[in-house]
């Protein structure tokens, strides 16, 4: 499994940087706190600055997480995945064990996105004097949302053939569902329902490359055609 | 070693039947179409048959897929990322077939050697990702070797390298299946020549 993950990180790492998006990143959100750190947030929106910084937060993973696990996917494509059915016949491994690196790969981008921002957290909540528990969800929360960004971003790029679309579909749906998670009516509940949708998600990734560990039978006609 | 029955991999064509010994190298002429190419992919294990059976070893891949693949390889150029480097990708390659329990023929260096490339050599060309992708192809001590169109954008100096090691290979007790549109390809590594109306 260590090969199969080095391969991918050698991969995706040369696709895109990781350490300027996690540079980008982290500045964003610190830039966030220093310029509303003293009116405790912006004056247009009323929450606390720990929970606008959520929001901020939310928009990075939407953008630039996306982009990370859209690069670790990538290239893949519907016909099955051939470049993994044709390594897996090279290295004479399961098929499953690539699309499973990928998933293990795209979820330690995940964690190092929050762990890139979890100082500026707790900056934020303790000028905004926010109570522990108010952070603990937010970092739950941010946890969650990040899942859930990995676990879309793996499903598109299962499904479309293009990377900048799979991005592009991603980043939407993940914008969509970080507004669609505030409708729900309890902190935990923001927290734990986007990390299972995201981790049924990425299951359903990872699974999508199992069945057919052959490539799709012959009834590609569009296939035959490009030949 | 491997022994194909009826095979059809493409509807409307006729199934092929052949069986290639150990050390034994058995080459098909035919030119490009999607038939080849999809018989070369069920060959490769990469594409299920529509009909017929293969033995590998004496497994079915319809049972044991993972086992089959695990004695059989392919020049497979798509399976490599153009961002990795000739060793790095053959190293991992290395890695994961030992991890399976599967033998090597030589280090990675010595195999990337034989065929001129050098560990560091990028992947970003087409005639370096062809090139590596034969040296994987020869790298597992494995049954059966399947080559689609082996020599294609080889430079003439790896092209003379590749028969070279691949006529030492059916030394060995592995099986070479090679198909191309090139008769002195085909001719230059294959102890038979076996006609395939088939994939015309």
């Amino acid at each position: 499994m260590s090969a199969l993950l080095a391969l991918v990180v050698r991969s995706s790492l040369r696709r895109t940087s990781w350490l300027v998006i996690l540079a980008l990143h982290g500045a964003g959100v610190i830039g966030f706190v220093a310029a509303w750190a003293r009116t405790n947030g912006v004056p247009l929106w009323q929450a606390s600055l720990l929970i606008q910084l959520q929001g901020v937060e939310r928009l990075g993973c939407a953008v630039l997480l996306t982009w990370v696990v859209a690069r670790v996917w990538s290239p893949q494509s519907p016909d099955g995945g051939r470049r993994d059915i044709s390594v897996s016949v090279i290295t004479g491994t399961n098929a499953r064990a690539m699309a499973s690196a990928r998933a293990v790969v795209s979820m330690a981008a995940a964690l190092a996105f929050v762990a890139t921002v979890a100082p500026a957290f707790v900056a934020a909540q303790r000028i905004a004097n926010a109570p522990g528990a108010d952070l603990t969800i937010v970092m739950l929360s941010t946890c969650g949302f990040a899942t859930f960004c990995v676990g879309l971003t793996s499903v598109a790029a299962r499904v479309i053939t293009r990377p900048l679309m799979v991005w592009v579909t991603a980043a939407a749906g993940a914008c969509v569902a970080a507004l669609s998670t505030e409708l729900l009516p309890d902190g935990w509940l923001r927290a734990s329902v986007p990390a299972i949708v995201g981790a049924t998600l990425i299951l359903g990734a990872v699974l999508r490359a199992s069945p057919p560990r052959w490539l799709t039978d012959a009834t590609d006609d569009e296939e035959v055609a490009n030949v | 070693m491997l022994r194909v029955e009826h095979l059809v991999a493409l509807t409307g064509r006729p199934g092929i039947s052949f069986e290639a010994a150990a050390g034994e190298c058995v080459g098909f002429l035919a030119p490009a179409s999607a038939a080849r190419r999809r018989c070369v992919d069920a060959l490769a294990l990469l594409r299920r048959p529509l009909s017929g059976r293969m033995l590998i070893a004496d497994v079915d891949p319809a049972q044991q897929l993972d086992r089959a693949r695990r004695s059989i390889t392919a020049h497979l150029p798509e399976a490599i990322d153009p961002r990795l480097t000739a060793g790095e990708f053959l190293d991992a390659v290395a890695a994961l077939r030992s991890r399976s329990g599967g033998l090597l023929r030589d280090s990675p260096a010595v195999i990337l050697d034989r065929l001129g490339l050098s560990s560091k050599t990028r992947l970003n060309t087409v005639a370096a990702r062809h090139t590596a992708a034969m040296a994987a192809a020869l790298l597992p001590v494995v049954d059966v070797v399947v080559l689609h169109d082996p020599f294609t954008h080889l430079t003439d100096g790896a092209r003379r390298r590749v028969i070279e090691q691949l006529r030492q290979l059916s030394s060995a007790p592995t099986a070479i299946v090679v198909t191309s549109g090139r008769e002195d390809d085909v001719r230059a590594i294959s102890h038979r020549v076996v006609p395939w109306e088939g994939l015309r």
